[in-house]
């Protein structure tokens, strides 16, 4: 069945046929919200998230561009509001808990020096300028050709190879300031 | 560490990694539970049932309100303030009768 017959068919109520959208872009969002989030149970719940606002919402799709880039605009949305709710949830629990560590075994140097290196390519990465890690993540997490990733962030092809070199240098010199640090 | 190609190498390997966890074999499952969960919610925040409770709840309200706002009114003795007042002061019709002014 192609994806616009799909669509109507859920909009006249065979909720049934929803799984079958579910099932083929599931893996997409869950990439897309892990390459923001970093965790796989948070992933889940924005993926669950995402689904559940597109069933919501599928009357008001209007069909000019695909379905698919409707669905990873929610799914980047529903992502940056996560890590954007998260990140305040979480300011003053994560500091607490840092200095609780440091006064009780090590300096807070030397927790941060002992990170591995995939946190530091974490941090680096969730550094980076939004449109930057954007591009990066629909290019390298969920490999969509240039012309989608143009589409769902709405600029031209040229900007998202332009996004994607300054991410990749903006990477690299922040890995060479941590990584290389003494 | 320095090298170009090792950095590359670490955002491919962290990248792969990301890229390779796998989700709940029954996320669709719990989706779509997540969806009857919301429409089963709306259905009782909307149903008959609870539009007549709303509106009796309203009404008994908006009854009560006006007992109440009637109760705040009290009687008070007009008649000694329409004695102190004295419009004299409000209009100076000697104003216009002067010759120069008319």
């Amino acid at each position: 069945m192609y994806e616009a017959e799909l669509i109507d068919s859920i909009l006249k109520g065979n909720q049934q046929d929803f799984v079958l959208l579910i099932k083929k872009y599931q893996q997409g969002v869950f990439r897309t919200s892990m390459g923001l989030v970093h965790n796989s149970e948070d992933a889940e719940e924005i993926t669950q998230d995402v689904f559940v606002k597109v069933y919501q919402s599928l009357s008001s799709f209007n069909g000019k561009a695909a379905f698919s880039t409707w669905l990873y605009r929610i799914a980047v949305n529903t992502s940056l509001n996560y890590l954007r709710k998260k990140k305040r949830k979480n300011f003053w629990t994560g500091l607490t808990e840092l200095l609780q560590v440091a006064s009780k075994d090590k300096s807070i140097e030397t927790i941060i020096t002992e990170r591995s290196d995939n946190a530091v390519i974490q941090q680096a990465l969730d550094a980076l300028p939004e449109k930057q890690r954007l591009a990066f993540v629909f290019s390298k997490y969920e490999e969509l050709p240039q012309k989608q990733v143009a589409d769902i962030m709405n600029i031209s092809e040229g900007g998202v190879e332009q996004l994607l070199i300054r991410a990749k240098n903006n990477l690299k010199k922040i890995l060479e300031k941590e990584l290389n640090r003494p | 560490m320095n090298s170009k190609k090792e950095f590359d190498h670490l955002i491919e390997s962290f990248v792969a990694e990301e890229r390779n966890k796998v989700f709940n074999p029954f996320l669709s499952t719990r989706i779509m539970a997540a969806i009857d969960k919301k429409k089963i919610e709306k259905m009782v925040i909307f149903s008959p049932v609870w539009k007549t409770a709303v509106i009796a709840v309203s009404l008994l309200v908006a009854v009560f309100t006006g007992i109440a706002t009637g109760g705040l009114y009290q009687t008070k003795n007009t008649a000694l303030d329409m004695v102190l007042m004295s419009d004299g002061s409000m209009e100076h019709f000697s104003f216009y009768n002067e010759i120069g002014n008319e």
